[in-house]
């Protein structure tokens, strides 16, 4: 698969690592040439340094070729108006975001986007440790 | 009667402000919503209780500033996310009957309306259109005066009250020394021969004997 990866934090360099050594095609974009020192000496995929919501850097990543698109920069709203321009523009068949806010996660998956709210998933984890719960 | 009865402004700036101190004058009601204190402050003291402090991305701060009984949403923030954001939680889940949203990148329009953010305001696009039409009218720009020898580059686009449209380029009566080297036509490059018909938005590319440039755009191109 074709993916491209927005923000390469720890969540992005993650994934893009994971995924590149899985042997599926990885671009990632980051404004901050400095966050790819998060990528694993063996990450084989493109680095793109670029604002991700501006439609050059998409181009550039070549967006209209992708399998997938995940947004996780640190900030909801960018990961909503990057994954839908994704979507919506770029026909992207696969797009996810990552959300700290529930509240914004629940009401953006009714978009057509698929969310990954980190904070509910984090806290039911927690929940089911304390209560002995074998997730 | 007024248009609107509650009007909510996201976005304390200096947008957010003056259209709320407008509104104010006006005797609309109006919310902003500020995340910055000191911001909300200086409003506060400005314009008296119509500030609520907090992130306006966020749901609960939307559902305090009471967004529920808003007529009118304006994003003004400084971030293109941020008012999409806030755009499309106001229309489709709080159902509020307009938005008009603040733009930075000219190119977020087309994402926004496909979104049914339709109103949208984008300062950077209305400055470069005033600047636009500011720019003469004859769309000649000489690239380059070559160095060596004495011809010149002309490129020019042919508008709608260009006087060569629909003539061979044999028949234009180009002064000597003149030569056409290219038309641009579309996204194709025509080789030009002596039967070639000019026609609109044809892109012209000359090579020319220097000095020559004045008479020769008067072949293609009316100054107003």
């Amino acid at each position: 698969m074709r993916i491209c990866v927005l923000g390469c934090g720890r969540m992005g360099a993650l994934t893009a690592n994971t995924m590149c050594a899985e042997g599926h095609e990885v671009t990632v974009i980051d404004k901050n040439a400095d966050a790819f020192k998060r990528l694993s000496p063996d990450f084989t995929g493109h680095k793109i340094v670029g604002n991700g919501l501006e439609k050059s850097t998409l181009i550039k990543a070549h967006l209209e070729n992708m399998d997938a698109f995940v947004a996780t920069t640190n900030y909801d709203t960018r990961n909503i108006l990057g994954a839908t321009i994704a979507k919506k523009i770029f026909s992207v068949p696969k797009v996810v975001a990552r959300f700290y806010d529930q509240d914004r996660a629940k009401i953006f998956n009714a978009f057509g986007i698929e969310t990954v709210c980190v904070t509910s998933i984090g806290s039911q984890m927690v929940e089911n440790i304390i209560l002995g719960i074998n997730g | 009667m007024k248009k609107y009865n509650f009007i909510l402004i996201v976005g304390g700036g200096h947008l957010g402000y003056h259209l709320a101190k407008e509104l104010l004058e006006k005797e609309y009601e109006v919310i902003i919503i500020e995340r910055d204190k000191t911001v909300a402050d200086a409003i506060r003291k400005e314009l008296g209780d119509v500030v609520v402090l907090g992130d306006g991305t966020d749901l609960g701060v939307l559902k305090m500033a009471g967004i529920e009984r808003a007529d009118l949403v304006v994003t003004t923030t400084g971030y293109d996310e941020d008012n999409f954001t806030i755009a499309l939680m106001a229309k489709n889940q709080f159902k509020v009957n307009e938005t008009f949203s603040r733009l930075r990148d000219p190119n977020n329009e087309e994402i926004f309306k496909l979104c049914g953010i339709s109103q949208t305001v984008c300062s950077t696009s209305v400055i470069l259109e005033l600047l636009e039409q500011s720019i003469e009218k004859k769309s000649v720009i000489p690239i380059a005066a070559l160095d060596k020898g004495n011809i010149e580059v002309l490129d020019l686009v042919l508008d709608q009250y260009s006087p060569s449209i629909g003539i061979k380029i044999r028949d234009l009566g180009l002064p000597l020394g003149v030569l056409i080297i290219s038309v641009i036509r579309g996204d194709k490059s025509i080789i030009p021969k002596a039967d070639t018909t000019l026609s609109l938005d044809d892109e012209i590319i000359l090579l020319i004997p220097k000095g020559l440039g004045d008479e020769v755009q008067k072949f293609f191109v009316v100054n107003d």
